[in-house]
């Protein structure tokens, strides 16, 4: 055999391994899972972009027609009845939807008049996911159809002394977005997208320090094993626990420091990016205060909190797999489910509301414990109290569950004498070393 | 001549199999003892015993009178242990790493500063000993890591292959230090599978094979004991002996 074959099939059977090929399944079964994740939230915000919902203050003949028109465009009409904004958002939400459009009592007399009829788009603010201002850019379709369908209807009932820009545009619309039961005259689509720019670092911070902190314990575990420089520790006069504490504080509190010059470095191109449309920064920045959407500093402290006891699961986690891992090369493919868990909820909450998920999918995504921390601006933001409080609880509780069993591992035989190794063809994952 | 280790029937046992079966043997001040035996014989799960690194299953281990088992933290006072084919953080230069261990003994600077001058003078790696570690040949980091295994002068060090994988003249310097530092009064528990190394280093031999210590003595006692001419011999029918066969001459 040509003697590069032979060099090329030693390289692959080292590349290819059952740790590699655990990972690329591991990492297909995942972008499926997302692919239908997301792809059902789409398919089920396309289908609600084809409802629209409308309040008809007028009720005449011309809003008939606008609402006649919309139905011939294919989008299925829902006349709302209710007596306050609030009242007309829960019969919308009966129909999943979160906004509507609501046509002014003076309609039809102001566009005989000659004058611009104001229609007010309101639209409930959920969350800050890509996906969820796809309602709202709906409802503002709808009137931009409406405003089309009479600008033409006036055009073509021309007179001398028509005026071009009100034929053009006879019907505009009126943004409020409604948070809670506070509420601002903003597009909510150009408040989600600011205050995702505000606050998507977040989760950002979150995912580079959990591969950080767990990448950076497991290989220093792994090395003092394969070094024995932990043997030579644990038999010097310390005990494990101190042992145990110092690397996971020293983890942490690089992993904090990490997050500090994350923190300085995203704020600073944030507000870079922000500079240029400074224009609109003021009204918008007020419409965040009224309606509540910005972090006060307690709120930072709490997402602080939040980011550190994730970063403890995740230390606590590493050390267990440090623990038992045989090499630093065998550590890099235990990080692995680390990651993933990390990466799904990141993915998902970026994209999507976990609360409008499946029940399935939401509690698969709830028992990762990060997917709490991804949530938790928008939890705080949206005054989800109890998700918040209740996600962090439940990181407290898995955390001294994963500290007691890395402590059960650092404080017995086990942190010697088990090794889990993917790589070895052997199926006994649990190897017995140093008899 | 007192006893500085007591070792009353270790046994360990994993799942699957008996590492270390009823060990029993003392170490007296001043001297040294070696395990011998093959690789998987048991010698390294005994050491990790006395070292506190794991836990007997049965029996126990009395270093100047203290128990590892009952009191492990007070027994790692008495005790260094150099695991086989250790490391030492590379990143930190010879000096360092040696003030970080002397550190973990004692919180007296001055103690330390004394343990340090000690190790630095037995590892004799001159200007060397201020470069880091991970820029050490092989016998360097040995030497070094022996160096730290002594400067606090310990009832017992406890080596575990101390020359292996070193060349002739590393191992020779290192069974040097060990002997010179026996002569000062320090007992020393070594393992090797090296039997000809141990013949002439040790003042008394274990012969340990699967988990079972078969017989102990010193190297002249033992070979005539099995009319052999060196502990390789010795072993052979010491191990043969135990499981009933003949002895052939």
């Amino acid at each position: 055999m040509n003697k590069f074959l032979i060099l090329l099939k030693k390289e692959l059977r080292e590349l290819i391994t059952v740790q590699t090929i655990v990972g690329v399944l591991i990492s297909l079964f995942i972008f499926l899972f997302l692919g239908n994740v997301i792809g059902d939230v789409t398919k089920e915000s396309v289908k609600n972009s084809s409802n629209i919902a409308i309040v008809d203050l007028d009720q005449s003949e011309l809003s008939d027609t606008a609402i006649q028109v919309l139905k011939q465009a294919g989008y299925e009409v829902i006349i709302l009845s209710g007596k306050t904004d609030q009242e007309n958002l829960q019969q919308a939400k009966e129909h999943d939807l979160n906004s509507f459009v609501e046509i002014p009592a003076n309609f039809s007399a102001d566009i005989q008049a000659g004058i611009v009829s104001n229609c007010r788009v309101v639209s409930k603010m959920t969350s800050l996911s890509i996906m969820s201002s796809t309602g709202s850019q709906a409802t503002s379709g709808a009137v931009q159809l409406i405003n089309e369908a009479i600008s033409t209807s006036i055009l073509n009932q021309s007179t001398e002394n028509l005026d071009i820009a009100f034929a053009k545009n006879p019907v505009a619309s009126t943004p409020t977005t409604i948070v809670g039961d506070k509420q601002a005259d903003v597009d909510s689509t150009t408040l989600q997208s600011f205050s995702m720019q505000q606050t998507m670092f977040i989760p950002i911070i979150v995912f580079i320090l959990i591969t950080y902190a767990t990448q950076m314990t497991v290989s220093t575990i792994a090395s003092e094993k394969g070094d024995k420089t932990l043997e030579t520790l644990l038999s010097a006069p310390v005990s494990r626990l101190a042992v145990l504490g110092s690397k996971m504080c020293a983890a942490g509190l690089l992993s904090l420091l990490m997050a500090g010059v994350y923190m300085i470095g995203f704020s600073q191109y944030m507000s870079g990016m922000m500079g240029g449309a400074s224009t609109d920064d003021t009204s918008i920045s007020n419409a965040l205060t009224t309606l509540g959407l910005n972090l006060s500093g307690f709120d930072f402290v709490l997402l602080g909190i939040q980011m550190f006891l994730t970063i403890l699961i995740a230390l606590a986690a590493s050390i267990i797999l440090g623990a038992l891992s045989k090499d630093v090369k065998s550590a890099q493919g235990l990080i692995a489910p680390i990651m993933f868990l990390a990466m799904i909820p990141y993915l998902i909450t970026m994209f999507s509301d976990v609360n409008k998920l499946p029940v399935i999918v939401q509690i698969l995504l709830y028992l990762v414990p990060f997917t709490h921390t991804f949530t938790a601006s928008s939890n705080i933001i949206f005054h989800q109290n109890a998700m918040f409080y209740g996600g962090m609880l439940y990181q407290l509780i898995l955390l001294c569950v994963v500290m007691f069993i890395a402590v059960k591992v650092f404080n017995t035989d086990r942190i010697f004498t088990m090794t889990i190794d993917f790589s070895k063809k052997s199926k006994r994952k649990s190897i017995i070393r140093g008899l | 001549m007192s006893i500085t280790l007591q070792v009353d029937k270790l046994t360990k046992i994993y799942t699957q199999a008996k590492a270390a079966n009823a060990v029993e043997f003392e170490v007296n001040s001043g001297e040294i003892f070696a395990l011998i035996g093959p690789n998987g014989a048991g010698k390294t799960t005994t050491l990790r015993m006395i070292a506190t690194l794991i836990k007997p299953t049965e029996g126990d281990a009395y270093i100047d009178g203290i128990s590892v088992v009952k009191e492990p933290s007070k027994a790692r006072e008495k005790i260094t242990y150099l695991p086989d084919e250790a490391g030492a953080y590379k990143n930190m230069t010879g000096r360092n790493y040696l003030q970080f261990m002397a550190s973990l003994f004692y919180s007296d600077k001055q103690k330390i500063q004394e343990c340090v001058d000690t190790a630095v003078g037995i590892a004799d790696l001159a200007g060397r000993i201020d470069d880091k570690i991970g820029s050490y040949s092989r016998g360097m980091s040995r030497r070094l890591l022996l160096a730290r295994a002594v400067m606090t002068k310990p009832a017992l060090a406890i080596l575990d292959e101390p020359t292996s994988g070193l060349d002739i003249l590393n191992a020779l310097e290192i069974r040097r230090m060990i002997r010179e530092l026996a002569n000062q009064g320090m007992s020393f528990l070594i393992s090797s599978h090296n039997m000809l190394e141990i013949e002439f280093l040790s003042d008394r031999v274990g012969i340990i094979s699967g988990g079972v210590l078969h017989d102990t003595g010193t190297s002249e006692e033992l070979k005539q004991k099995y009319q052999s001419s060196n502990l390789e011999e010795v072993f052979e029918k010491a191990v043969h002996f135990k499981q009933g066969d003949n002895i052939h001459e």
